[in-house]
């Protein structure tokens, strides 16, 4: 296929493209720049390069005269909250990859009645509006006389990151020949030794990274965290929530910007691994 | 054999089964239990059938004290104005982008499209924050626009409708995106040749060739935009201000503040009626066009 | 019945194209080709692939720009008339039938584009379809097709339309040998029918052979050859023309003349018996004697119009022996022998010795060397 040569319509076309891209990186941008900018009341005009958000932000004196120098009255109270998302989206990314990666192995691998009413119901947690998927778990815990807690959050995790890694390891079951499987117990290995030593090593890329991107979709969730976390287990997202409903600080673009690079970099190995080739 | 395969795959299948039974269809079940439970005096609620919360939305029936408020129907409606205005946005922003990246070598193929798909990670509120920072008075939008001299004073862009549709847009963009490149980059291009060959103008192929064929991803991503966009609260709530107000705020208040569990049931009720309506027209839809579309990532936001 | 007459329609002067790839530098399909196609012909655009006969189709159709050239329908200038306002029509290799759209959709495209009336547009649907052996199907999608079906579809859809010329790019490719066959008669015919310039690209020499008016043998972006089916299969202007129509031995060799008898002498080889044509003595050329050129005799008896080979294989081809043989010092010749006369009393075997006589005036000489 000859390359089109570039007509007026394809360089439109080419400065639309990059017109998007910028669109969809100059808030984050904007961001990170703020986040160094020691200008803290009209940060749209700099002042200066500085850290002291970022020191600021984890209890440390500021090098300079910060303003609003204390970020939170208690400054372990970020650990805690950090603590507190890592636990969750750990927990919940651990226990969704394995219960995600069986219903895959059983839609993809076997026949049976009802089928096509667990493929379609496992679509319905990631269609659900969160709000209402909140609501639904809050009224539940509390009626069962569950206590808010990080096990709340966990459970009310995994039921819709159980779909996304179902998606994703079912995909990458679909493009893998089932013959391999065949000739595997066609050897003499029983199910479990094919699934051990054939299944899983070529699947492995998939439940990976379908576990990283659960794991960034837990650590990053808002809605549904909000309305079943308890009191006294509040994760990153909601602590920033509550920080932006205070007003804007500059201690918050420090956060932003670092709750940014890492999901960007997990992220960026979840979705390598996902479309990565044997 | 076939018993071993049969216990293989209740095993494999028990953990979904419980998680999504335990935790899923019953918290809905409950919700809609609670839709139709007598509100309590303070929060809680009256086990007795009481259907005049969905009365205080829709007028009928009327009873146990609650009134008509058509300040409800008006939100869910401009909620699904919202909705549908967000989905028309991403489209037209999207449709283009598409054909941009289907027509590029491999390797910049791969770079942009995880370039497009990467923002979808940042933090949801970060990405709302950032527009904060952008769109307020003493923002960078209006200090730019200052300080060039276009304007005098600042534009009054944050608290608006216009700032909950960038808001939703930028949200919820890469949902759009995905599924409407997967249906571009199957469009084969020897029919839109066949088209001119045929003697249709650039219009006519577009409308009679590229936009039916391309339509399964289209619908798809309108979709699942339109989706979260319909529940969402969080982008009104930090961009709308108290001016914007969707059904999604609605219902956070009657949980977090007025505590009137059954009302707020009931609006979540409605939301989610319409969104099964929706999937539901989707699926017939595709069935019957004999139509299979991956929808792709489909995301939650 | 409408014959091929020798009014010019579409002419292609000197027209080149070449591109930058990533992969090999810079090509160049079109490579000056000039070529005059007349009204009502069947014209093949025959060559490997890469030759260029798929672009040159392309930028006939409208869909490739040139660096250089014209094309010319009826003396106008077609650069700057983009495809859909030319008066041409191609069935294209995979079809590139509308999956979203019914038979009668596909085939009355064309016309709902151009604003025929709707009840006009019934009526040549009709008519094409009956023409192509469709009539009934008009409701099914192109993906309850069979693939003769498809191909006939994709033939209707631009023949309704009464394109001044029909471009079929590789048309037949996708059909196994037997469909293949039967639809190759069937186009011809079809072509005699509706009176429209054909213009075929294939890299199937026997298609070519089987329906063209006239072959232009291409390669590497240039035209190696034009003439009829028979000129090319008998008078090949170069060794890449003739090996690539049909079967051949070609033998490179130095004429000579020894008293008006003309000779091509192998180097290490036999002398064959030619008539010279407009060669000199002492020039370096190709012979070319096609397999069906030999007669074949039993026993090595070495005269003027025969060389003496010794058979290596022998295989059955239904109608015919191919006989695989080697000359004495050692290159490899073939030849043909009807079955029924070697199963008479031949009694062909491997390692068998046999002289194969021709007429002085089968060889056909060509330059050496030319591409």
């Amino acid at each position: 296929m000859p390359r089109q040569r570039l007509s007026p319509g394809w360089a439109a076309l080419n400065l639309y493209g990059a017109a998007f891209l910028v669109f969809l990186y100059a808030p984050l941008a904007l961001i990170t720049v703020y986040s160094f900018n020691a200008n803290a009341i009209n940060m749209a005009v700099w002042e200066g390069f500085t850290l002291d958000w970022y020191r600021t932000l984890f209890g440390m004196q500021p090098a300079g005269a910060a303003f609003d120098a204390a970020f939170t009255e208690n400054p372990d109270r970020i650990f805690q909250v950090l603590r507190n998302s890592l636990v969750v989206a750990l927990a919940a990314s651990a226990i969704s990859t394995v219960i995600g990666t069986a219903t895959a192995l059983a839609t993809a691998r076997y026949d049976f009645i009802g089928k096509r009413i667990y493929q379609g119901l496992l679509f319905l947690p990631m269609m659900m509006p969160d709000i209402v998927l909140g609501i639904a778990l809050l009224i539940f815990f509390v009626g069962v006389g569950f206590k808010l807690s990080l096990a709340t959050i966990i459970i009310g995790h995994c039921t819709f990151l159980s779909s996304y890694v179902y998606i994703i390891v079912a995909a990458r079951l679909a493009g893998m020949d089932n013959t391999l499987e065949i000739a595997s117990a066609d050897l003499g290995a029983g199910p479990l030794t094919t699934f051990r030593r054939v299944t899983l090593p070529l699947i492995m890329p998939g439940v990976i990274g379908g576990f990283l991107l659960a794991f960034i979709i837990s650590l990053d969730d808002v809605v549904i965290t909000y309305f079943i976390a308890g009191v006294d287990t509040q994760t990153l997202p909601l602590f920033i929530l509550a920080m932006m409903r205070r007003g804007i600080r500059p201690q918050i673009n420090a956060l932003a910007v670092l709750l940014i690079a890492f999901s960007f970099v997990v992220a960026s190995a979840g979705l390598y691994l996902r479309s990565r080739k044997n | 054999m076939t018993s071993q395969r049969r216990r293989a795959v209740v095993l494999l299948l028990a953990p979904i089964t419980l998680l999504l039974g335990a935790f899923f269809l019953i918290p809905l079940g409950i919700m809609v239990v609670y839709s139709l439970l007598e509100p309590g005096l303070y929060g809680g609620v009256v086990w007795s059938f009481y259907p005049y919360s969905y009365g205080r939305v829709f007028g009928w029936p009327l009873g146990g004290g609650e009134e008509f408020e058509p300040l409800y129907i008006q939100i869910i409606l401009n909620s699904v104005y919202y909705a549908v205005i967000t989905v028309i946005v991403s489209l037209i922003v999207c449709y283009p982008v598409a054909f941009w990246v289907s027509r590029m070598g491999p390797v910049a193929k791969n770079l942009v499209l995880f370039a497009i798909t990467l923002p979808f990670f940042a933090n949801l509120l970060v990405r709302i924050y950032a527009w904060l920072l952008l769109l307020r008075p003493t923002g960078a939008i209006n200090t730019a626009l200052m300080s060039l001299g276009l304007i005098d004073a600042p534009l009054n862009m944050i608290f608006t409708e216009f700032a909950v549709i960038v808001g939703l847009v930028y949200v919820l963009i890469p949902f759009m995106f995905l599924p409407i490149y997967a249906s571009v980059e199957r469009l084969d291009w020897s029919l839109v040749q066949a088209s001119q060959d045929l003697g249709a103008t650039p219009f006519q192929t577009f409308r009679r060739v590229i936009l039916p064929l391309t339509a399964p991803g289209i619908a798809g991503g309108a979709v699942i935009v339109f989706i979260p966009a319909l529940g969402n609260f969080i982008v009104p709530a930090f961009l709308g201000g108290s001016k914007v107000q969707m059904t999604g705020n609605v219902i956070e208040r009657q949980f977090l503040q007025s505590r009137n569990w059954p009302f707020g049931s009931t609006l979540a009720m409605i939301v989610m009626a319409s969104v099964l309506v929706l999937i539901l027209l989707y699926a017939l839809w595709m069935r019957r066009a004999g139509k299979s579309q991956p929808v792709g990532e489909v995301g939650h936001a | 019945m409408r014959h091929a007459s020798d009014h010019e329609l579409l002419r292609v002067d000197n027209v080149r194209k070449s591109f930058r790839t990533p992969e090999s530098g810079v090509v160049t399909p079109l490579d000056g080709i000039t070529l005059s196609i007349r009204n009502n012909e069947f014209l093949t655009l025959l060559g490997p692939s890469g030759c260029g006969k798929t672009t040159l189709l392309k930028t006939i159709a409208g869909f490739e720009d040139l660096d250089e050239g014209e094309i010319y329908l009826d003396g106008r200038p077609m650069s700057g008339v983009p495809a859909h306002r030319r008066p041409f029509n191609t069935v294209f290799q995979n079809y590139a039938l509308f999956p979203h759209m019914t038979v009668a959709g596909n085939v009355g495209y064309g016309l709902q584009v151009a604003g025929v009336p709707r009840a006009e547009e019934a009526t040549r649907v009709a008519d094409v379809l009956r023409l192509v052996g469709l009539s009934g199907l008009e409701r099914r999608k192109p993906a309850q097709l069979s693939g003769g079906q498809q191909q006939r579809v994709a033939l209707a859809r631009a023949l309704v339309n009464r394109p001044r010329v029909l471009l079929l790019d590789e048309s037949l490719s996708a059909l196994d040998r037997k469909l293949r066959q039967s639809m190759q008669i069937e186009l011809k015919n079809l072509q005699h029918t509706v009176g429209i310039t054909f213009i075929f690209v294939t890299h199937d020499q026997e298609e070519a052979l089987t329906m063209s008016d006239r072959i232009a043998v291409m390669d590497k972006g240039r035209i190696l050859q034009l003439g009829t089916p028979a000129e090319i299969y008998d008078q090949p202007a170069s060794r890449f023309v003739a090996g690539f129509i049909g079967t051949s031995n070609i033998f490179t060799g130095t004429l000579t003349q020894d008293n008006g008898a003309a000779r091509v002498q192998v180097a290490g080889g036999p002398a064959i018996a030619v008539t010279a044509g407009g060669f000199t003595a002492g020039e370096q050329v190709d012979v070319m004697l096609r397999p069906e050129h030999f007669a074949l005799v039993p026993g090595g008896n070495a005269a003027s119009g025969s060389i003496v080979a010794v058979i290596e294989n022998i295989v059955f081809v239904g109608t015919d022996l191919h006989l695989h043989g080697r000359l004495g010092n050692g290159m490899p010749v073939m030849a043909l022998e009807r079955h029924a006369r070697a199963a008479g009393g031949l009694n062909l075997k491997a390692g068998q010795t046999v002289t194969l006589h021709y007429q002085a005036t089968s060889p056909h000489l060509m330059k050496s060397g030319a591409a």
